[in-house]
């Protein structure tokens, strides 16, 4: 009935003739309508190419409006003339040669380089890192200090080859069988003098013969690479870590919550609203509804400081519980779904009662079946309510480990590091954090009409 | 004798019928209700009770020293300085915010193709989570790499501060109002829906152009829905948080601290706990004040 559209609009082969200024003003609502809109969309807009920009994009002024690919370089390194060359050498030598190149041009966008090792004719090994990778490497292990093959070294072999391709032999480069032998190797700064280091087993014993670069590079490629358009993304799931949790596990926890939150009031709130809406005199309902909707009047500032002291004298502090309980005096959802229960039809209730059904039974086996609609809309709008909330979850969840991605994501655009926020990264956190609220509203929108109007107009 | 028997036998059964029923109803009724009354009176109560307390987590609730914490809040500068702020976010949210949804929805009405989809358009964005929305604007609003500056610079104004300048955080704060969309242009749009179609067939019979029929008909009409928004919208920048707490955090220095981000703050980091529950007292009249205002809106625009 809302959506009934008028039929009063000035239609094509009315009899009365449209007066002229009826004309300009649907043109005039027209052009506005669709300016106003571009405009509201564009954030979005701005958010999704953010998210797959670089950081020297995101500050470049004027800013770019349209994302520029970024090319995939390939290096292949021809060993045939050495036949000394082994896979340790590969090893050390394409991972210099890959982050001394990101390192010494943090400007460019290459999305991605790739090291191949040719001899004889026969691949024998790949590495490659993004940008974003050694991005994140870099802030998480080098931050503030100077790349040095010592350091390359050591932390590469730590985590930095993970997206190193395993080659012919299933032998990965990323083993953690070696590493740079000693500290006084920190002199060979690289690219600028001598590019040779002295590789030693686990132990440190049996020095190898230092392999000498003698750039045995035979050829270079470039090519458009599209998938490194979403190197925030994918930086976003493998690389970002908050003491030592990963974005995938705040996902997790903002699930949790919100389908817990959800579930309660399945539970508990639908069967308070058909209790209310069947089961008491209408007096009484009034009295009780009265009572829990004037807690829509309660600003939730105002019981925030007893209600946090008794998280805590309950020790359900770090406690999904702590954000879900709180929520679930929702008046909001009651009046829907008291709302709905009202409308049933009253003979149904009545019948089933005759034929001796217990009042349990008509809940579950027949309202509850009846009214997948408003369950359909709670679900919606509590799911929403608490995948959004920053304030409270910011409160009482101290632990990394249960924080919801509001939280975290708001104490990102906290740190600044190095002078300059990583934009690219939040935002792109952000996008993936907002695509099941999005998804909701952008397929159940006319369901959700009604609750929305609703909540906020009462609420 | 066996008469008063029987009665009481019958009137046993009944008052077990009634137990009974009782009994099915409190089951579904009592767990929902312990909630709302455990989290939502009860703490408020506390409140209420505590903003008296010099409230100590340790020891809760510390002594009971009358209306000093209302006393501290009354006396202290930076507490008119929110007040200030409150207003003044509020007001800057009318001129740039309020109004916007409302043209809007009286435009959307006036199309006929694509309505559908420009109105479905408009609401979509409502589907991103606050913090997003808060991420792009704090990304916008950056003083070195943002878009509002590279604006500045293409008509050759040079940088702002934004959201780091105590004169213009307010502003930024609230501009973005200027887009509109989302929930408010729907209860508007739903709003000027529900306007009994008969009273544009009168007016069209009349002859009526569209633009008289808009100011003549629909705005009259749509004046109980933005009387309630218009409150609202009043309550809800008392309650403004979410998007201070993201973006400037109140600062800088102060410039943007609305009474709940002071309240935030006293508690956070300053452990005024009395303090801060003296001043949600405050916060709590005030809305009960405007919620009363509310009610009597929609109970004169029922009977209008």
């Amino acid at each position: 009935m809302m959506w009934r559209r008028k039929r009063i609009l000035p239609m094509a082969g009315n009899k009365i003739k449209e007066p002229k200024s009826d004309l300009v003003l649907r043109g005039f609502a027209y052009f506005f309508s669709i300016c106003w809109l571009i405009a509201l969309l564009f954030p979005l807009y701005w958010l999704v190419l953010t998210s797959v920009k670089d950081q020297a994009a995101a500050y470049k002024m004027p800013p770019d409006l349209i994302p520029t690919v970024p090319y995939e370089y390939k290096l292949v390194i021809d060993s045939t003339a050495y036949p000394e060359y082994t896979y340790e050498d590969f090893k050390t030598e394409s991972t210099l040669i890959v982050w001394y190149e990101f390192d010494s041009n943090p400007n460019i966008n290459m999305g991605k380089l790739t090291v191949q090792w040719v001899s004889g004719g026969r691949l024998k090994g790949t590495t490659s890192l993004s940008q974003r990778t050694f991005k994140a490497m870099r802030n998480v292990i080098f931050s503030a200090t100077s790349l040095n093959a010592y350091l390359i070294m050591r932390d590469t072999n730590m985590s930095a080859c993970q997206e190193v391709i395993e080659d012919d032999d299933g032998f990965s480069v990323c083993d953690k069988s070696y590493r740079a032998a000693d500290a006084s190797d920190q002199s060979n700064r690289l690219g600028t003098e001598a590019n040779s280091i002295v590789l030693t087993d686990r132990d440190g014993s049996n020095p190898r013969s230092p392999f000498v670069f003698e750039n045995p590079v035979s050829a270079t490629s470039q090519k458009l690479s599209f998938s490194s358009l979403f190197n925030n993304y994918v930086a976003a799931f493998k690389y970002f870590k908050e003491d030592g949790v990963g974005f995938q596990q705040f996902l997790m926890n903002s699930a949790v919550i919100s389908f817990g939150a959800v579930f309660l009031q399945w539970l508990l709130i639908a069967a308070a609203a058909y209790g209310l809406s069947r089961l008491v005199a209408k007096k009484i309902a009034n009295i009780l509804m009265t009572l829990f909707i004037a807690t829509m009047m309660i600003p939730n500032i105002v019981y925030i400081v007893p209600l946090y002291s008794m998280i805590q004298r309950f020790s359900l502090k770090d406690n999904f519980l702590s954000v879900i309980l709180p929520g679930v005096p929702n008046a909001i959802a009651l009046v829907l779904f008291k709302g709905f229960f009202d409308d049933l039809p009253k003979e149904l209730v009545e019948a089933a009662r005759i034929d001796g059904a217990s009042e349990y039974s008509i809940y579950f086996r027949m309202i509850i079946p009846l009214s997948y609609s408003v369950f359909g809309i709670i679900t919606i709008l509590v799911f929403t309510g608490n995948w959004n909330d920053i304030m409270w979850p910011t409160m009482v969840l101290s632990d990394t480990k249960v924080q919801t991605f509001s939280v975290v994501i708001n104490r990102m655009m906290g740190n600044i590091v190095n002078g300059s926020l990583d934009y690219p990264l939040v935002l792109a956190m952000s996008a993936i954090a907002a695509l099941p609220t999005f998804i909701l509203f952008a397929f159940f929108q006319k369901q959700m009409t009604k609750g929305l109007v609703f909540s906020g107009v009462k609420g | 004798m066996k008469e008063t028997d029987a009665k009481t036998k019958r009137n046993s059964v009944a008052f077990r019928m009634k137990l009974k029923r009782f009994w099915i109803a409190f089951s579904f009724i009592a767990p929902a209700g312990l909630f709302f009354i455990v989290f939502r009176y009860y703490t408020s109560f506390q409140s209420l009770v505590y903003s008296f307390f010099n409230y100590k987590f340790s020891d809760p609730p510390g002594n009971f020293i009358g209306f000093d914490n209302y006393i501290a809040v009354f006396s202290n500068p930076s507490f008119y300085n929110q007040l200030w702020n409150t207003v003044v976010l509020f007001l800057f949210g009318l001129a740039f915010g309020f109004w916007v949804p409302i043209v809007q929805a009286l435009l959307l009405n006036e199309l006929t193709k694509g309505r559908g989809v420009i109105r479905y358009l408009y609401v979509v964005p409502a589907g991103i989570p606050s913090i997003a929305m808060l991420a792009v604007q704090k990304y916008i609003w950056d003083p070195t790499g943002g878009l509002a500056n590279a604006i500045l610079q293409l008509i050759g104004i040079e940088s702002q501060g934004f959201l780091i300048d105590p004169d213009q955080v307010k502003i930024c704060l609230r501009i973005l109002g200027l887009l509109g969309g989302g929930v408010s242009m729907l209860i508007y749009y739903v709003a000027i829906n529900n306007i009994s179609d008969e009273f544009y067939e009168a007016a069209k019979v009349d002859g009526a152009t569209r633009w008289r029929m808009m100011f003549s008909l629909t705005l009259p009409n749509m004046k109980n829905i933005i009387g309630i928004q218009l409150l609202l919208s009043l309550s809800s920048s008392l309650l403004a948080f979410d998007d201070i707490f993201v973006l400037t955090q109140g600062g800088p220095g102060g410039a943007s601290e609305t009474i709940v981000m002071g309240i935030y703050n006293s508690i956070y980091y300053n452990s005024g706990y009395g303090i801060g529950m003296a001043m949600s007292v405050i916060v709590l009249v005030i809305t009960v004040g405007l919620v009363s205002l509310q009610l009597w809106f929609n109970k004169r625009g029922g009977e209008a």
